[in-house]
C-alpha cells in the first residue's frame, strides 16, 4: 500500500502530467486508504497545477498543455470534492468571470478561472458571450469581492467600460474589483475605462487578484 | 510608379515594388462605421461593398478585403450536433473522433451560397475599384479542422490526439483547395491565411511541427501551383517558429508580436513582409503622432527593398480614430519618398 506521501507525489505527477485516468485511480487509491480529501485536493492536485502554471510562465507548457492539465486535475477533483467537510462559500473571497456579450472565445477564461479556483477563491462563471447586465446582477447576488471580464475581439471590449459603468450605477463600485484581460486588452485599455487591473495571462491573473484584494 | 495592383503582385513575386502599399486588414471597421453587423455584411455583397469601398476612400488606405470565407466547415459540418448536443449550423464543435469524420458531408463549392455571395462581391469591389487590391479571409485546412474540433477538443488532440488531428486536416484540404481555385479564378489580388491558434500563445513548436506544418506545406503549394498568391498571416509568436513558416510557400507574412526588423533581418531574403503596427496599443491608443512615428519607423525597416506592405498587426478594431488611420498613411506616404524618389 502507498504512503500519503506517495499518493499525493501520484496526484501531483499526474495532474503535471496530463494523465486524466492515473490522477483519477490515485485520487481514489487516496480515499480508500483514509487520507483526508482536503489534502489530496491541496497538496496532490492543487500542487500540480500549480507546477503546471509554472512552466505555463516559463513557457514550457502551452495553452494545449494547461487544458489538459486542468482536465486531469477535475478528474480528481470529481472523486475528492465528495469528501469533503462541507464548508460554506460565504467564507470564500468570492469572483464573478465571464467573456463579455458577442465574444465566444473561452478558453483563457477558463484558464483564468481555473488558476483562480485553484488559488483557493470562490469563482461564479457566467460563461461566454454574457449579457453585460448579468456581471452586475450577479455580483450584487453573490455579494462578489470582483468580477473579471475577458474578449478576445475588438468589436466587444466596449463591453468592458459598459460593466463599469453599471457597477456604478447599481452603487456597487466601490466594493467591486473590475480585472480585465483578452487578447486585445492592455493596461492603457484598463486605466481608460477605469478598471482596476489587467492580466496578460491566467497566472498573472492570480497575482493581480491577490494584489488587489490585498492577499499575501 | 506602379499601379497598386501592380505593386502588390511584383511584392508578393519577390520582385519589389516602387511604392509601399497600405492594406489596412481593416475588416471590422469598416462595417461597424457604416453600422452593419458582422453578420448583415457577410450576407450581403452590396453592404460589404459599399463599407468597404467608402472606408477606404475616407480613411485613404489601399485594398479591399471582400471578406471571410468559413463556407467550409458550414457546408461540410453544419448539419452536425456539437458538444453541447445542439445544431449551430456552423459547423464548430462537431468532429470529436476518427467515425465523426466519416459523418461530414461532401464539399460542393458551386453550391456553397457563402462562396456565391462572396463572388458577388468580388465582382462588384472590382467594378467599384478596378485599380485596388482584393483579398479574401480564408483558412488552411489546420484551421478549417480546429474549427470543426472546436478549440479546446483541437488543442487536446494536439497533444493527446494527433492522428485524429491530422486526419481532418487531410479530410478537408480538398476542400480548401477547390475553394481557393475558385477565387484566384475571380481574380483576388491574394489569399490571406490568418493563424492565430497556431502560435506561441496557444501551442508549442513541437505540437506545431507535428499538426500543423505538413498539411500547411502540401495544402499550399497546391493552392500556389494553382496561381495563387498567399499572405500567411503569422498571428501571435511566431518567432521560435518562422523557420518551419518559411518552408509553407507563402509569397509574404503578414506579422505580429514581432519586431519587423529583426524579421527582414533574418529571412527579408526569402518572404516578403506585411505589417507591423500594434492595432490596439499603437492604432487604436497611441496619438496621431505615435501612430505616424510607428508606421514610419515600420516602413524603413521593411521597406528598404521594395518588398513591404504597411499595415496593423492584425484586424484593425472599430475603435480606432480615423486620424490615426490617416497618420499611418501619411507616413507610408513620406518613407516612400524617402526610399524610392
Amino acid at each position: 500500500m502507498s504512503s500519503k506521501e506517495e499518493l499525493l507525489q501520484r496526484l501531483s505527477d499526474g495532474v503535471v502530467d496530463m494523465e486524466e485516468d492515473d490522477v483519477a485511480e490515485a485520487a481514489q487509491e487516496y480515499l480508500d486508504a483514509g487520507y483526508p480529501a482536503f489534502d489530496g485536493i491541496m497538496e496532490g492536485l492543487v500542487d500540480g497545477m500549480n507546477r503546471a502554471s509554472q512552466l505555463y510562465e516559463e513557457e514550457e507548457y502551452f495553452v494545449t498543455d494547461v487544458l489538459l492539465c486542468s482536465d486531469a486535475m477535475y478528474a480528481g477533483l470529481d472523486i475528492l470534492r465528495p469528501h469533503l467537510p462541507e464548508v460554506s462559500n460565504d467564507d470564500k473571497i468570492t469572483g464573478i468571470i465571464g467573456v463579455v456579450e458577442g465574444d465566444t472565445h473561452d478558453i483563457g477564461k477558463n484558464l483564468v478561472k481555473i488558476m483562480l479556483e485553484t488559488a483557493g477563491f470562490n469563482m461564479i462563471d457566467l460563461g461566454r458571450d454574457v449579457p453585460l447586465t448579468q456581471f452586475v446582477e450577479r455580483a450584487k447576488e453573490h455579494n462578489a469581492d470582483f468580477v473579471c471580464m475577458s474578449t478576445l475581439m475588438t468589436t466587444t471590449m466596449g463591453g468592458m467600460e459598459t460593466v463599469i459603468h453599471l457597477l456604478e450605477e447599481a452603487g456597487l463600485r466601490d466594493k467591486v474589483k473590475v480585472m480585465i484581460g483578452g487578447g486585445p486588452i492592455s493596461q492603457k485599455y484598463a486605466d481608460k475605462i477605469g478598471a482596476d487591473g489587467y492580466s496578460q495571462n491566467a497566472v498573472e491573473a492570480v497575482k493581480l487578484a491577490k494584489r488587489l484584494l490585498n492577499i499575501a | 510608379m506602379m499601379g497598386k495592383r501592380e505593386a502588390v503582385k511584383a511584392i508578393l513575386e519577390g520582385k519589389g515594388a516602387d511604392r509601399i502599399p497600405i492594406i489596412m486588414n481593416a475588416f471590422s471597421l469598416p462595417v461597424m462605421r457604416y453600422g452593419y453587423t458582422m453578420p448583415e455584411a457577410l450576407m450581403s455583397p452590396e453592404k460589404m461593398t459599399k463599407c468597404m469601398v467608402g472606408t477606404r476612400r475616407e480613411l485613404g488606405y489601399d485594398g479591399l478585403c471582400a471578406g471571410v470565407y468559413g463556407g467550409i466547415a458550414m457546408m461540410m459540418g453544419g448539419h452536425l450536433p456539437n458538444s453541447e448536443g445542439a445544431i449551430s449550423g456552423n459547423g464548430e464543435d462537431v468532429i470529436h473522433s476518427m467515425d465523426d469524420i466519416k459523418k461530414l458531408r461532401p464539399y460542393n463549392v458551386d453550391e456553397c451560397m457563402a462562396m456565391k455571395t462572396l463572388l458577388k462581391t468580388i465582382e462588384l469591389m472590382r467594378e467599384e475599384e478596378p485599380d485596388e487590391p482584393i483579398y479574401v479571409i480564408l483558412h488552411v485546412p489546420a484551421a478549417v479542422a480546429f474549427t470543426l474540433m472546436g478549440a479546446k477538443p483541437a488543442f487536446k488532440a494536439m497533444i493527446k490526439n494527433q492522428e485524429l488531428f491530422k486526419a481532418l486536416c487531410d479530410h478537408v484540404e480538398d476542400a480548401v483547395v477547390e475553394s481557393c481555385k475558385v477565387l484566384v479564378d475571380a481574380g483576388v489580388d491574394f489569399l490571406w491565411f490568418p493563424m492565430p491558434n497556431f502560435g506561441g500563445f496557444c501551442i508549442s513548436r513541437k505540437s506545431y511541427e507535428k499538426c500543423i506544418s505538413e498539411s500547411n506545406i502540401r495544402a499550399n503549394k497546391r493552392i500556389k501551383d494553382y496561381g495563387a498568391k498567399i499572405v500567411i498571416h503569422t498571428c501571435g509568436l511566431y518567432d521560435d517558429r518562422f523557420d518551419l513558416v518559411l518552408k509553407e510557400s507563402g509569397d509574404a507574412w503578414h506579422i505580429s508580436d514581432t519586431q519587423t526588423k529583426k524579421v527582414k533581418d533574418e529571412y527579408g531574403d526569402k518572404v516578403s513582409l506585411m505589417g507591423n503596427i500594434p492595432c490596439c496599443s499603437v492604432l487604436m491608443e497611441g496619438t496621431e503622432e505615435e501612430v505616424y512615428q510607428f508606421a514610419y519607423q515600420e516602413c524603413m525597416d521593411g521597406a528598404r527593398d521594395g518588398r513591404f506592405i504597411l499595415s496593423g498587426d492584425c484586424d484593425v478594431s472599430p475603435l480606432t480614430p480615423d486620424e490615426n488611420v490617416i497618420a499611418a498613411v501619411r507616413a507610408a506616404k513620406d518613407a516612400e519618398k524617402v526610399l524610392f524618389g
